[in-house]
Order: structure tokens, then C-alpha cells, then sequence
């Protein structure tokens, strides 16, 4: 980050969170460090690194401060500028709202199609276990032997099919747990405030 | 059911499936042109046919 | 060092760093002992709280072809700093305290605590 940059950014994150005079002051002394580090012999962007990021020194000088009281007029005017500004601006964050949205129920679909295709091949297994158990003595006529080989297979599908229920069972535990995490974090975004810089 | 019980069932299915059909295998002499009567046999099953 | 003592030393390590003579912001990070873990952002407060309540002043001066703030201790200043000196008795004798428990610890350890 350069120099102007930064203390562009400085400057703007602390309009409307301090005081004027405060947000002068503090730009100044930032400033001024910057300076004195290059001075000291460092470059410009390794100054700028070690004052720290603009938004850190915001929050900390904001945290430190109380919010000066609002007037009842100003009040009205910054209402009615925001609402103007955010309906205006609507198809900008719609649209960046929607295709976050979207993201995020792509990952959810994503998590769910593990336990989904494990859900189908257990499904499958025992179906055709089933079948295949059930058919046997249908089989081709007079091949005894063949029926025993169709029994015994279907056994071993229904067996395997009760192991692939475990593993799905398991498995849909877990993208139980994960689509939850996700959510709330989705919900925990959307609660956040933000820092807005210029 | 229980874990334990859950796999010793699925566990016996497979023991015995296989030994069912290797006994059986075994009776039809390994022959390719019955299993594939088999096969076409299952299949008719699975389509209602 | 603990945090809590940290905060008790840092401003006297301030005027102290301005006893010696009028500074600036970040020579006063250099001269203050890296013990106190002293930071760009941490001065700040502190040097506006000083200024705040009286025990230092500040004036610019150009140095380089821009403007630098510099503080000077005040008399308040003095003051504080001869205050905080002489409570350093009554720190003392809290610390003796402490150090003599201390030291009886693994006696108090034992099984008939």
C-alpha cells in the first residue's frame, strides 16, 4: 500500500466516526510515523506495513472514543441520504447478494450429494439383494445350481448393501453438521457490521 | 439396532451369499454360457419382462 | 510483562522519555524500553490523554520540509512524575510482600496446608 493510500483510507474510515479535529489529528500523527520510518531507512510500502492496516487503527480509534451525539435534523437528512443511496445502489449489492447466495447454496448442494449418492447405491444394493434373493427360485428352470448362485449373491448384496447404510448414515451425519456450520456462518456474515472504507 | 449387531448380520449375509454361490458355481462347472443365461435371467427379472 | 503492570509504567516511561528534552512521536518509541512492548498505536492515546489532562504540551516545528508535532513536558508533568517516584515506596513494600510468599511456596504445598 502506498502512502496516499493508506492514509486515504485512513482518512475516510474515520469520517463520521470521530470527530473532525480527532480524525485531523490522528491522520497527522500517522502521517508523520510513516515519515519518520522511511526516514529511519525504510521503504514506503514496509513503513506503511508496520503502521498496520487502516481499518485496525479505525476500529482502535473509534473503540476509544464515544460517538459525538447526533442532531435531531442532521439525523433526518443522513436517514433519507442512506435509504436514497441504498436503493439506488440496489443492483450493485442485490446483484453481489444474489450471487453470494448462490455460491452458498451451491457449497450446501455440493455437501448433500455425498450422502445423496450413498443413500442411491445403498438403495440399489438392497433392492437388488432383494430381488435377487427373491428370484432365485424363479430361476432358469432345471439349473438348480444356477438359482443357488442367485441366492447367494443377493446375500451378499443385502450384506453389502447394510454396509454402504452404515457409511451413508455416518457420512449424512457429518454433512448434517457441516450444512449447519454453514448456515449459521451465512447468517453470522449478515449480522456482522463492517468497516466502510472509502 | 446396534452398531455391533448391525455388521455381524451384514458380516453373516456376505459369509454365507458367498459361500451359497461359489457352492453353486461350483455345481454349474464355472460355465460362462449358463451364468450369462443367468444374467439375461436377472435382467428379465429387474425389467419385468 | 504483565499487562495490567504494563499499563501502570507506560505513560511515566513517557514523560520520562520527555524529561530528557522535547520529543516526537517516534523517537519516543525508541527511547521507551522495549520491555513495555510500546506501539505506533498504543502512544497515541496516551499522548492525547496527556495532552488532555495538562501534563504535556505540543507545538509544531518543520523538520525536513514537513510539519512535526513535538511535546514538552509541563510542569503537571514534572509533578506526576515526582509523584509516581515516590509511590514507588509503597510499591516496593507490596513487591517484598509478594516475594517473600513467594519464596515459602513449596512449604505451603504440603500435605497440612
Amino acid at each position: 500500500m502506498t502512502r496516499q493510500d493508506f492514509l486515504l483510507r485512513l482518512r475516510s474510515g474515520l469520517a463520521g466516526n470521530v470527530p473532525a479535529e480527532e480524525a485531523a489529528r490522528l491522520v497527522d500523527y500517522y502521517d508523520e510515523m510513516i515519515l519518520d520510518l522511511m526516514e529511519d531507512g525504510r521503504s514506503e510500502a514496509d513503513a506503511v506495513a508496520q503502521v498496520g492496516d487502516p481499518n485496525d487503527l479505525v476500529y482502535a480509534a473509534a473503540g476509544t472514543r464515544p460517538l459525538p451525539a447526533p442532531s435531531p435534523t442532521s439525523t433526518l437528512t443522513r436517514r433519507r441520504w442512506r435509504w436514497t443511496l441504498l436503493i439506488l445502489g440496489a443492483p450493485l449489492w442485490g446483484s453481489l447478494l444474489l450471487a453470494a447466495a448462490c455460491i452458498l447454496l451451491s457449497a450446501d448442494l455440493i455437501l448433500w450429494c455425498v450422502p445423496l449418492t450413498g443413500a442411491g447405491v445403498s438403495f440399489g444394493f438392497l433392492l437388488g439383494g432383494a430381488i435377487s434373493v427373491i428370484a432365485s427360485p424363479l430361476a432358469v428352470s432345471g439349473a438348480w445350481a444356477l438359482a443357488l448362485v442367485e441366492l447367494g449373491a443377493g446375500f451378499i448384496l443385502l450384506g453389502l448393501g447394510m454396509i454402504v447404510v452404515w457409511l451413508t448414515v455416518q457420512i449424512t451425519r457429518i454433512c448434517w453438521r457441516g450444512h449447519r456450520a454453514l448456515f449459521q456462518w451465512g447468517l453470522a456474515q449478515l449480522g456482522r457490521s463492517k468497516a466502510v472504507i472509502a | 439396532m446396534k452398531p455391533r449387531t448391525w455388521f455381524t448380520t451384514a458380516g453373516t449375509l456376505i459369509a454365507i451369499g458367498t459361500l451359497i454361490a461359489l457352492v453353486g458355481l461350483a455345481l454349474v462347472g464355472f460355465d460362462g454360457d449358463k451364468l450369462s443365461d443367468l444374467a439375461r435371467h436377472w435382467y428379465s427379472v429387474v425389467h419385468f419382462n | 510483562m504483565d499487562s495490567q503492570m504494563k499499563k501502570g509504567l507506560i505513560e511515566y516511561s513517557v514523560l520520562a522519555a520527555l524529561a530528557r528534552g522535547d520529543s516526537y512521536g517516534y523517537r519516543i518509541i525508541k527511547d521507551c524500553p522495549p520491555v513495555l512492548e510500546l506501539t505506533l498505536s498504543t502512544l497515541y492515546p496516551i499522548l492525547r490523554r496527556m495532552e488532555t489532562d495538562g501534563r504535556v504540551s505540543t507545538y509544531q516545528q518543520t523538520h525536513n520540509g514537513r510539519a512535526r508535532k513535538y511535546y514538552r513536558l509541563t510542569t503537571a508533568g514534572r509533578a506526576s512524575m515526582r509523584a509516581f517516584v515516590s509511590d514507588w515506596q509503597d510499591v516496593e513494600t507490596v513487591y517484598h510482600q509478594i516475594e517473600a510468599a513467594a519464596a515459602q511456596l513449596p512449604e505451603l504445598e504440603g500435605p497440612n496446608r
